[in-house]
């Protein structure tokens, strides 16, 4: 009965009903669509910032990470068929670190060879800095191999559009010019990087891989970016900004709504108290309203929440001209759907609604039954 | 004796003075009563009828409910007083708008916590008793005045209380349905011994009543038994 009860009054008081109906559903709504948006950011941005670092990371045992000369890993090729027979999805990358900082200025960069691209790369920042162009001849100096300086003469062959990083422009220098002034072999891989669908899993590769490869070091991840997830955690900070912003204004609606629904019954409450309901009988009353409603809202909601988000997952956020400007931006933004968080969410604004129609709920409870009962409607 | 005043008092502040509602009553009310309070407006019928149904406290003196003071009771004993002993019939019906006649008859005996099916049945009883057996599932606004008010009064004996409140119960009624609920209550006074208290300012009506007892200016004028043989 009083479940009867409470639906008949939110019928009753249809309009009121569904004010707050519709106010939880826009925030079940905007909590649940910027939580994806904000997951969908994460997600991806992860896996930009994970496979330009490599999710597994592949090295000799003992070389020191910043000595120059560091002795590669000979048989590639081998490496890189037992690997893929152990991750078949595994995009392995070798890299050939350029022993030489190019200075220039108080300006310096660390050349990067590809090894499959066989080309090399300075940044766009360097070629912008230096006002070089094709054609032009540009002036290298380096540490060499032995440890002294050294100087080269190099012409810029061409300017490229780099695969890698979309919209930039490198000016490219051919590798053979590279070999021959810092006296490096261009054939020997440094690193390895190891890149592949399911970054979770990287732990457990790498420790499948170090017992095929006892001289290599194998390092997933997680070990090398121990801050990666408070760096999300960072960019959460504004969604929770947005969330509390959304609660804010729903609290403020929903006790408004509840409070004038029930001075409006105050004669109804008061007769009801009068004939022997106690207080808590009241506020269950009351509550028992407001949870229906919100249940309601919170089924709708997140049935708006998929079908605005999987329109947005279609459609994406284009971000090119942002991206352009750092790496870990993708161009194209897609959201994703964590089901905990929305769940989360419905728990969170079910707590809430509950939270705020308390206090009217209690007010009307604790007002003497006289007085109640005098409101003459 | 069910319910006992003595030397109660009533003040309520109204801005910077005092109104002094009751100046003082001492009253005795029985098991089987059936008593009016009649008197002029403002004269504290309402705010005496509260009192006896603790819906209210005194500001001074002593209120005995079946010979415990309950001048200071707290809102949690009250409640069960109420909820337990006390039947109430309002001026303007008071019936909640949302229920059908049966199950504004049947709230109460949920509050006493009554299994569904006996309660169902107790309700049906009681409005069977009331002549509205036909109209169990009508709404309020779907009935009469003098109907909306047999049904509180159903409502106020299915608890089966062993006093009934009732302020100005005929007030919003014209004077022969009041007259014809007066009755009703009267009869169920007589055949299941149901106290009742009631307010008036109907001359007609206060001529029903066993009791008769006169207020003026929140003090007792007379306090007579008029027609003991009914
Ligand atoms: N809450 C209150 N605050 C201030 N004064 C009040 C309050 N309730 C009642 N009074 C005053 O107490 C006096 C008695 O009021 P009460 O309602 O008991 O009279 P009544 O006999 O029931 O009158 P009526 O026949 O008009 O219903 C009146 O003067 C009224 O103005
Ligand atoms: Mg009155």
């Amino acid at each position: 009965m009083l479940f009867k009860t409470a639906i008949r009054n939110i019928f009753k008081y249809l309009r009121r009903s569904l004010v707050i109906f519709i106010c939880l559903i826009v925030s079940i709504v905007a909590l649940q669509v910027s939580d994806s948006i904000s997951e969908g950011f994460k997600r991806q941005s992860k896996i930009l910032m994970l496979e330009s670092a490599g999710m597994i990371l592949i090295e000799r045992k003992g070389n020191d990470p910043f000595d120059l000369i560091q002795e590669g890993i000979k048989n590639f090729d081998e490496v890189e068929r037992r690997i893929k027979s152990v991750i078949p999805d595994a995009r392995v990358i070798p890299e050939i670190v350029a022993p030489a900082i190019v200075v220039n200025d108080t300006f310096s960069v660390n050349t990067l060879v590809i090894g499959t691209r066989r080309e090399s790369l300075i940044s766009t920042k360097l070629a912008k800095k230096l006002k070089a162009d094709a054609g032009d001849t540009i002036v290298i100096l380096s540490t060499n191999r032995a440890g002294g300086l050294s100087i080269k003469e190099v012409k810029i062959e061409s300017v490229l559009t780099n695969g890698l990083f979309t919209g930039g422009v490198d000016l490219c220098i051919p590798i053979d010019k590279m070999e021959e002034f810092l006296l490096w072999d261009t054939g020997e891989v440094k690193q390895i990087r190891v890149n592949f669908n399911q970054y979770e899993k990287a732990d457990s590769l790498s420790k499948l891989l170090s017992g095929m490869f006892p001289d290599l070091n194998i390092t997933p991840w997680n070990e090398r970016l121990k801050n990666l997830e408070s760096l999300f955690r960072i960019s959460d900070i504004k969604m929770y900004l947005f969330s509390f912003i959304v609660l804010l204004l729903t609290s403020g609606i929903i006790m408004n709504s509840v409070l004038s629904s029930v001075m409006e019954r105050k004669k109804d409450l008061g007769t009801i108290r009068a004939i022997g309901s106690s207080r808590r009988f009241i506020i269950f009353l009351i509550l028992t309203e407001v949870v229906i409603i919100t249940f309601f809202s919170c089924l709708a909601g997140t049935f708006f929440s998929y079908i605005i988000t999987r329109k947005l997952m279609q459609v994406g956020f284009h971000y090119e001209s942002v991206a352009e400007m750092t790496q870990y931006i993708p161009p194209v933004l897609y959201p994703a759907i964590n089901p905990l968080r929305w769940i989360v969410d419905v728990i969170f604004l079910f707590v809430w609604a509950i939270i705020w129609s308390i206090y009217p709920a209690v007010l009307i409870a604790r007002m003497p039954p006289v007085k109640a009962l005098r409101e003459e409607i | 004796m069910l319910i006992e005043l003595k030397g109660v008092k009533k003040d309520y502040p109204l801005g910077r003075t005092v109104v002094h509602a009751i100046r003082g009553v001492d009253l005795e009310i029985s098991e089987g009563d059936f008593t009016v309070i009649a008197g002029p407006s403002g004269s504290g019928k309402t705010t005496l009828l509260n009192l006896m149904g603790l819906l209210d406290h005194p500001t001074e003196g002593k209120l005995f409910f079946e010979g415990r003071d309950v001048s200071r009771i707290s809102d949690r004993d009250a409640t069960f007083i109420r909820r337990s002993r006390i039947g109430f019939i309002f001026q303007t019906f008071n019936l909640i708008p949302v229920l059908t006649a049966i199950e504004n008859v049947e709230l109460p005996l949920l509050l006493k916590r009554m299994k569904g099916k006996e309660r169902r049945k107790r309700a049906e009883e009681a409005l069977a008793a009331v002549g509205l057996g036909d109209k169990l599932y009508h709404k309020p606004d779907e009935l009469s005045g003098g109907e909306r008010q047999r049904v509180a009064i159903a409502r106020a004996i299915a608890g089966m209380p062993d006093i009934i409140l009732a302020d100005e119960p005929t007030a919003n009624l014209d004077s022969e349905t009041g007259l014809s609920i007066i009755k009703l209550m009267k009869e169920m006074n007589r055949e299941q011994g149901v106290t009742f208290v009631f307010s008036t300012h109907d001359a007609r009506i206060i001529e029903v009543a066993r009791r008769k007892i006169e207020l003026l200016d929140g003090k007792v004028g007379s306090d007579v038994v008029q027609n003991s043989n009914s």
